[in-house]
């Protein structure tokens, strides 16, 4: 059965040659991203602008007013869905996602985005609640969890694919000037947060109980990047493969409840949305969960009595804390936790193991780097004009169409969570590891909301302003 | 005892999981280990790096891994991805 052969490690499979320049989910989110970029920039400086591809429905009052936008604008419809299918099917196609698979079930999604999208324009919609995110990822949920989808329409849900192509779009209307300013302040309150956090699951999972591997991949879900950071960790310290699903399904459950809660409970106590958004991006798990819940309460500035600030703070804010104070530090702790795991924690079942630094760099989510280099080339592009000129030509004719774009790839996110997210599918999670992640929830959401309100209040109001 | 210069330090091992017929880090088989994977994380991200499943241990680890159990794999199967790209 055991073949010992020393230095095989070194050999080069087949599938090794083959598989060595597979690009991952990351690096195409920032090829489409910047690509996108580089393609309006070209337009602009050629005197012409990316606006009639990157169409939105607008403000609309009664049905024959939307029905008409949508006549008048079907051509450019068709040719967005164009570009993002063939855009998005060189990923999936590159992840091994069959495209007779991957675009009927993109197709239906993309379809099923302009229907919410276009309810999210009516003029009523704020009456009624209708902040597009919520209403994408409860509509997704019901469908999910009341009829049995088929299985190739999942192939076009990828969650992570789509909100990583909007991060990085979002880097293009987020001056590289503001994300030094706040770039400390979020590392440093992320910081707190994710410690406080992590050591709390850990320590509870601990006292009952539980496995050192399975405490750890519960903490850092808890702590640093939700299911991404419960995967990575699992791995990195070779946790049970019972475990990780039951982080995973804690991660889901908690994550789909504070996207409900924390726009409520921020919306009620009148919280600015610079400091809603830092709150959202301190105590939220996911990426694409948190997203929903900041886009959702920029929807709310200006149109709900008491919430103030600038709509965008309200994303921006949740980008800088949770993309940049917690999500790039996921190598670092993966690498400390597999050394720890191997120094004191035996119970590995038989598998050993190096500790490698270039851990820290294989985890790292490339796609920020596309969400920085956007930043910094919109500012350098911005930086020769006057602030007349911005508002006037650049806005309209390069940034808002990139950010239209963005604004489609998180609606398709939105919906592809709630249309993912079934829960008699997911691992059944028993007290013990709740009551640990709980703790470390509620620690979470606590320590969030004093140091976006209390501590760092003021500097995250000013941002928003 | 174990220090932490020599948790750095490559030594000569029986090979790697991710030449190990138990170990299967395809995507595929990644999102059926990990039931819900998809709706907040993706099989296909950076983070996940190459881990994945081993048959034999019954966890989920990383392809620099290594046991006693080794079994060297055929080549064409199970492993999915490597370090390098990441």
């Amino acid at each position: 059965m055991s073949v010992n052969s020393a230095h095989l490690s070194e050999l080069p499979s087949q599938d090794r040659l083959q598989r060595r320049h597979r690009l991952n989910e990351d690096w195409w989110a920032v090829l489409i991203g910047l690509g996108l970029m580089a393609l309006a920039a070209i337009l602009f400086s050629q005197g012409q602008s990316l606006k009639w591809l990157a169409v939105a429905p607008a403000k609309w009052h009664d049905i024959s007013q939307i029905v008409a936008q949508l006549q008048a604008n079907g051509a450019r419809y068709l040719a967005l869905f164009a570009l993002w299918a063939a855009l998005f099917s060189l990923g999936a196609a590159s992840a091994g996602i069959p495209l007779v698979r991957f675009l009927p079930s993109f197709a239906i999604l993309f379809v099923a985005s302009v229907l919410i999208f276009v309810l999210g324009q009516w003029d009523q919609s704020d009456r009624y609640n209708l902040e597009p995110p919520l209403v994408g990822l409860g509509v997704g949920l019901v469908i999910a969890n009341s009829v049995r989808l088929p299985e190739w329409f999942t192939a076009g849900l990828r969650v992570e694919f789509y909100v990583k192509v909007g991060i990085v779009l979002l880097g293009a209307t987020l001056p590289i000037t503001l994300v030094i300013w706040a770039g400390p302040v979020a590392i440093l309150q992320a910081a707190i947060v994710s410690l406080a956090t992590f050591f709390t699951i850990f320590v509870v999972a601990r006292k009952l109980g539980l496995d050192q591997r399975f405490a750890a991949t519960l903490g850092a879900g808890g702590a640093v990047c939700g299911v991404s950071g419960a995967i990575a960790i699992a791995g990195a310290v070779g946790a049970k493969k019972e475990d990780a699903p039951v982080a995973i399904s804690l991660v889901v459950f908690w994550a789909i409840v504070l996207i409900f809660a924390l726009p409520l409970v921020a919306r009620s106590l009148g919280l600015p949305t610079g400091v809603a958004g830092a709150w959202i991006g301190t105590s939220e798990f996911a990426d694409a969960a948190g997203f929903a819940a900041a886009q959702s309460y920029a929807g709310y500035a200006g149109h709900v009595p008491g919430v103030t600030g600038q709509p965008e703070a309200a994303v921006n804010a949740y980008t800088l804390m949770k993309v940049i104070g917690r999500d790039v530090w996921i190598g670092i702790w993966a690498l400390v936790l597999s050394i720890v795991a191997s120094i004191y924690w035996n119970d590995n079942g038989g598998v050993r193991g190096h500790a490698d630094a270039g851990e820290i760099w294989r985890r790292f989510p490339k796609f920020v780097i596309g969400f920085l280099v956007a930043s910094v080339v919109t500012t350098a592009f911005s930086s020769g004009h006057a602030f007349g000129d911005y508002k006037k030509v650049i806005e309209p004719l390069l940034v808002i169409p990139v950010k239209n774009l963005r604004t489609w790839s998180f609606v398709f996110c939105f919906l592809s969570i709630g249309l993912t997210t079934r829960f008699s599918s997911l691992a059944k999670a028993t007290a013990k590891p709740f009551y640990a992640f709980t703790a470390g929830a509620a620690l979470n959401v606590v320590l969030g909301y004093v140091l976006s309100t209390q501590v760092f209040g003021d500097f995250w109001q000013r941002f928003g302003q | 005892m174990i220090t932490i210069g020599s948790l750095f330090r490559r030594e000569a091992m029986p090979g790697r999981c991710a030449n190990c017929r138990h170990f299967d880090n395809r995507p595929s088989q990644v999102e059926a280990v990990l039931p819900g994977l998809n709706s907040f994380g993706s099989a296909i991200s950076a983070v996940r790096s190459a881990d994945g499943d081993c048959s034999r241990t019954g966890r989920y680890l990383s392809s620099e891994r290594y046991c006693d159990d080794f079994s060297v794999r055929a080549v064409g199967s199970n492993v999915a991805f490597e370090n390098g790209p990441a």
